[in-house]
């Protein structure tokens, strides 16, 4: 469609608002209460515009011609209209710069700051604020508002992360309809009216893994991260785009440091992956970067005490260390969420160190890498059928947001030469959800069932029984026997409508996490299952970059061992990174038997307690690297400026031990790890967009060595995914506060039984290991079974746990 | 919490009343159900309580919220319970001009009450409330669910009066014409 | 040249020797410095006692020479440092960069950072340049090395100069 914005003419799609026809032919109107990808309500009144269109005769259809100049006549609308909420006509003319416009801008800015309090100075949106910014532009910088502004509650903590100031409450309802049209969850709303309309939620807290992102929309200072609050004014940050190494989804974020310290994190928008939104795990999960008892010089025993030394010395030491130990009895391990460039650099020490005990850790039994189809978000957005295997909303809440955009059945926008839409007109509030295009299947009540048309529980552990008959249901015209019906969980009919919806849907997309990766047998049954509906398949892989770690074979070679192995005295040498084995007392005794352990660590911690070497580590936010997210996206991941003291990520680590080996190594610098990769993967890394990058690797990944082990089929423990990593939780007082503690989650019968009652704090032996957590009562969990977060050293899946050792300890929270 | 507990459920024994309220609208519809179920609860307890918004949010398959959200948004649903005599004060702009704050200093400085709050015998309760619609015959005073417009001081006092002795009087109608040019003397127009 | 210019050159010298003396006799005697002087930076308290700076960081912004750096934080309700939510709990002055432009005056909203007349700033160490929220609350006199000589002589804190900060500038309405 032909529309005219001021001077400029364009041509534009049907359904595009003025708002976007404007800012699309490069010009200007201000605006508070549209926000991409969420619904266009015309709230603020200040994208106001003169609009006109030129008008067919009913009768014949042709267009009415002005008189003089024999054009089609513009017939303009009786007032001023919201552009948001305008769809733009065929030879539309929409005028932002005439006086009567300028007037109407001015006059709507001033209304606005009528009740705004004007603290500025002390507010933490100050120099970022949208309504700051709109009327130094548009504004006329006086008021002629001399009377009392309302007064209302300053400082209104609306739950631990997020404090909400209601005087500066400009009523854009950004807030309101976030958690309607994105969590989906209605939570929050305009509570009064008129003048004293304020934002309340009834009850405590706000329930929901999305809560931060109302701070970033936020066109004012009234809805502050809590976290971050009076921590440094906006142009005081250092803001460095990255990508979130919290979860498998690559989400951009936008790293705030100032003066070396992290004190805040933002949603960066990226259209392909998580939008503009992340989860509260990614946006609040950073407190441990500060940590006081951060290592951040080597440190090398000598006389049974960790001493300071450098660098060098400490690599030396390691060097003559290695000297006495044969080629198969190093281990080198990483954390499943190094960059592609630390996993380059460890496979190149230990081709020279000529072992193939290379792994990284959390490694699920079953590969991470989809066959077949892998589908991508935009997939995920579109599919007119889901099934979840799984948790997402812990796992990658990424995921659990894009599914929710298929609910709603809108399609991800089109890119304007602007960016995204800013008002989107197809969105609605209060749209209708196509819940029935939903399946989720888990071991207990996810949160994602409330959304779901169909919900399943099935039997604990019994991934593979239930996998293989829908497997059996989809494939074979058998009836099913009587244990595999109660391995599906649901009445078989329900079963056979989910295999017709899957493989009658143009565009279905199958989802599966750890507890699928848990066991081989299940991930062959699911993948089985998407080849029979052709389906896609989108595999959550426990870490950031689980799937680029694992397409470049930072794992065992042929006949080696795996890290559960290598700890438990199959290496006499063992370099691990960003790791903790030694809670578990059985490991903590064979890694005493080691001849070297070098524990390349941010914080000191049971391992290190063990160490010879120990090396002061990057975290995920100081590193420059790359990974691979869940579609195989590559992302960079930027370096924001922290102090970590001489920590070094593992690049730094090979580079120091490459010299005094007397070698230079592939990986010793980023530079030389991307110039391997792109040997080895044929995708050229340097300068990476933002967005990242979408390209198939050159090598098929590598064979995975097939381990025996035992594939654990009871328990009483499910070691469960969740969006805060349970490591970072029980180290920081300050995330335990915000977000609780690593909870250990049961039914009320077990409660009871086991005389436990919620808010309690416990410690058990979970598979070994002593585990801290508070009780969590839930009528979700099912009776018999206990679930706790896992660690990347217990991983996702079913344990046992020795109730005899559990033990109430006097609430440490409740005494502070 | 513990009142929640204890408290039961408006709607338990009233399936009919229920059924009938929801039959009005179509099954996409049923959050508009919000408003006679709310109005049902108010009737009866002359208030809406906490609970008994958790309790229609769970009816209509709603967030809590929500509810308390359209409920806040009308005036006559009260979060606690009300004195006999609800005195609503329109403040919005017409009455304003016409003299509804100093109507309001009146009320104050005669009932010892303030703005949402009830007297001790629970006889009357004082509430500033947005436009009552009836600008045209501003200052309006809505006392329970009759108008009381172009109320003078002295119409004040007498309709206080009045009140005191138990009884809600017949308000006085002036729609249309401006006939009350003999008590032109409205109580902004005193002041002024 | 004759007699009488010798005289009348000397009758000039003469004549100033029964002047008043241009010269001062600082450091023993104080000196008075032109009222709009500017010189080391002063916090103002409100006559309540509270500190009026609340930690905005505009100063900072400001600063040409990028020699302040504040940090905030949050104002404890029972027992408030400054009015509002928000307090500077690190108030620091590089007076080594400083080039005493007066911007962070101008910038201030609450005008509670105010150049003063003490111009007597050297010292010893580096360090010791760098000026806290102690070294410069109002009431404090003295540079660092003033008040520490004070201290070891035990004597009061002598400042080369007669007159406090601009009185004009203190208790600017906000």
């Amino acid at each position: 469609m032909k529309v005219k914005v001021n001077d400029t003419e364009l041509e534009l799609a049907p359904g595009t608002s003025a708002i976007d026809a404007v800012f699309a032919a490069g010009y200007d109107v201000p605006y508070f209460c549209s926000q991409e990808y969420m619904s266009p309500i015309g709230a603020c009144r200040m994208c106001l515009a003169k609009v006109g269109a030129p008008r067919q005769d009913r009768a014949t259809g042709e267009w009415i011609l002005d008189e003089e100049t024999g054009e089609p006549k513009i017939f303009y609308f009786p007032t001023l209209m919201a552009t948001c909420t305008t769809a733009i006509m065929e030879g539309m003319v929409i005028d932002t710069l005439s006086d009567e416009v300028r007037g109407a801008q001015n006059g709507m800015v001033e209304f606005t700051l009528i009740n705004h309090p004007l603290d500025c100075p002390v507010c933490d949106k100050g120099g970022a604020c949208e309504l700051q910014d709109r009327a130094y532009e548009y504004g006329s910088g006086l008021s002629r508002f001399r009377f009392d502004k309302r007064h209302q509650e300053k400082h209104h903590a609306l739950s631990e992360l997020i404090t909400l100031d209601r005087e500066r409450c400009i009523h854009c309802k950004r807030c309101v309809r976030y958690f309607e049209e994105v969590p989906g969850d209605e939570v929050l709303d305009f509570i009064e009216r008129g003048g004293h309309t304020y934002i309340g939620t009834l009850g405590e807290g706000l329930p929901s893994n999305f809560t931060g992102n109302i701070t970033d929309i936020c066109p004012v200072g009234a809805l502050l991260d809590a976290t971050s609050r009076f921590r440094g004014r906006n142009w005081e940050y250092d803001h460095t785009r990255t990508t979130g190494l919290d979860d498998a989804s690559g989400s951009a974020i936008i790293v705030d440091a100032r003066t070396g310290r992290i004190e805040r994190i933002k949603a960066a928008l990226n259209a392909e992956v998580n939008k503009s939104w992340i989860d509260d795990g990614t946006r609040f999960g950073h407190e441990y970067v500060d940590a006081e008892d951060r290592i951040k010089t080597p440190l090398v025993r000598k006389e049974g005490e960790l001493v300071p030394v450098t660098w060098e010395e400490a690599t030396g030491y390691v060097k003559a260390k290695l000297e006495g130990i044969a080629d198969k009895e190093l281990g080198i391990v990483l954390r499943a969420d190094a960059t592609l460039e630390e996993g380059v650099a460890a496979k190149a020490l230990a081709d020279h160190l000529q072992t193939g005990q290379l792994d990284h850790c959390p490694r699920p039994k079953a590969s991470v890498l989809p066959e077949g189809d892998a589908a991508r978000f935009t997939d995920l957005a579109t599919a007119d059928a889901i099934f979840v295997i799984g948790d997402v909303s812990e796992e990658v809440p990424a995921v659990d947001l894009r599914i929710k955009d298929a609910l709603k059945g809108v399609s991800p926008p089109a890119s304007l030469p602007h960016g995204v839409p800013i008002a989107d007109l197809r969105l609605k509030e209060r749209m209708p959800r196509k819940a029935g295009l939903l399946t989720v299947a888990a071991p207990y009540r996810v949160d994602l069932m409330r959304h779901a048309g169909r919900s399943v529980c099935y039997p604990v552990g019994g991934e593979t029984a239930f996998l293989s008959a829908l497997v059996k249901l989809a494939t074979v015209e058998d009836e099913l026997s009587e244990e595999e019906v109660a391995a599906l969980g649901m009445p078989v009919d329900e079963g056979r409508a989910l295999i017709e919806r899957l493989a009658q849907a143009q565009n279905a997309v199958i989802v599966y996490g750890s507890f699928v990766l848990a066991s081989p047998a299940a991930r062959n049954a699911v993948i089985a299952l998407a080849k029979a509906v052709k389906a896609k398949v989108m595999v959550m892989g426990p870490m950031a970059n689980s799937y680029g770690l694992e397409a470049i074979g930072v794992m065992p070679s042929h006949a080696r061992y795996s890290y559960q192995q290598m700890i438990r005295g199959g290496a006499k040498a063992l370099i691990l990174s960003g790791l903790d084995p030694a809670q578990d007392p059985s490991v903590a005794e064979a890694l005493k038997d080691l001849e070297l352990l070098v524990v390349h660590h941010h914080f000191a911690n049971a391992t290190t307690a063990l160490a010879d070497v120990v090396l002061p580590a990057k975290t995920g936010y100081e590193k420059d690297g790359t990974v691979v997210n869940l579609e195989g996206r590559y992302l960079p991941v930027r370096s924001a400026p922290v102090d970590g003291g001489q920590s070094e990520d593992f690049t730094g680590l090979v580079r120091y031990l490459g010299e005094a080996l007397g070698v230079r190594l592939d990986g010793r610098s980023t530079r030389s790890a991307k110039r391997a990769l792109n040997h080895l993967l044929a995708v050229d890394l340097r300068d990476l967009p933002d967005e990242g990058l979408l390209a198939k690797a050159k090598s098929r990944p590598l064979r995975r060595v097939s381990v025996k082990e035992q594939e654990a089929v009871s328990g009483n423990v499910l070691l469960v995914p969740s969006m805060v990593r349970p490591e970072f939780v029980s180290r920081n007082p300050q995330l335990r506060a915000a977000f609780g503690d690593v909870a250990l989650c049961l039914h009320p019968d077990d409660a009871d039984q086991m005389k436990l009652v919620g808010g309690e704090r416990v410690r058990l032996s979970v598979d070994g290991t002593l585990r801290k957590a508070t009780v969590r009562v839930s009528e979700t969990v099912p009776q018999g079974i206990m679930l706790l977060p896992a660690t990347p050293e217990q991983p996702v899946g079913l344990v046992s746990a020795d109730l005899a050792t559990l033990v109430k300890e006097s609430s440490e929270l409740e005494v502070a | 919490m513990i009142e929640l507990e204890t408290v039961k459920p408006f709607f338990t024994d009233k399936d009919e009343l229920l059924d009938e309220i929801l039959g009005r609208y179509p099954e996409y519809g049923r959050r508009s159900a919000i408003m006679p179920l709310l109005w049902e609860v108010q009737r009866a307890e002359r208030h809406v309580s906490e609970a008994r918004i958790e309790e229609i949010a769970e009816i209509l398959g709603m967030h809590a919220t929500e509810v308390k959200g359209v409920m806040s948004f009308y005036s006559t649903y009260h979060e606690q319970p009300v004195g006999e005599y609800h005195l609503q004060v329109c403040s919005t702009l017409s009455c304003s001009l016409a003299g509804a704050d100093e109507m309001t200093d009146f009320l104050v400085e005669e009932l010892g009450i303030v703005n949402g709050e009830t007297d001790a015998e629970g006889r009357f309760s004082l509430q500033k409330v947005e436009c009552l619609g009836s600008c045209g015959t501003a200052p309006v005073l809505q006392v329970n669910d009759t108008y009381f417009e172009r109320v003078t001081r002295t119409r004040c006092v007498q309709l206080l009066q009045a009140l005191r002795s138990g009884e809600l009087p017949e308000p006085w109608r002036e729609r249309g014409g401006d006939n009350v040019s003999a008590e032109k003397a409205t109580l902004g127009g005193d002041d002024a | 040249m004759s007699v009488l210019d010798i005289a009348k050159g000397m009758g000039v010298t003469l004549g100033h020797l029964f002047k008043r003396p241009v010269t001062v006799r600082y450091p023993e005697q104080p000196v008075d410095v032109k009222p709009r002087f500017r010189g080391r930076h002063h916090l103002l308290r409100h006559p309540s006692g509270l500190e009026k700076c609340i930690g905005c960081s505009l100063c900072a912004a400001a600063c040409p020479a990028y020699a302040i750096y504040v940090e905030a934080a949050e104002n404890d309700p029972d027992d408030p440092v400054s009015p509002g939510e928000r307090y500077a709990s690190i108030y620091e002055i590089n007076m080594l960069r400083c080039i005493f432009c007066g911007m962070c005056e101008e910038a201030c909203p609450t005008g509670a950072i105010v150049l003063g007349h003490e111009f007597e700033l050297a010292d010893f160490v580096y360090q010791d340049f760098t000026y806290g929220k102690d070294d410069m609350l109002v009431g404090v006199m003295g540079s660092k090395w003033q008040r520490r000589e004070a201290t070891q002589k035990g004597r009061d804190v002598r400042v080369g100069l007669s007159s406090g900060p601009r009185p004009e500038l203190e208790g600017v309405d906000y």
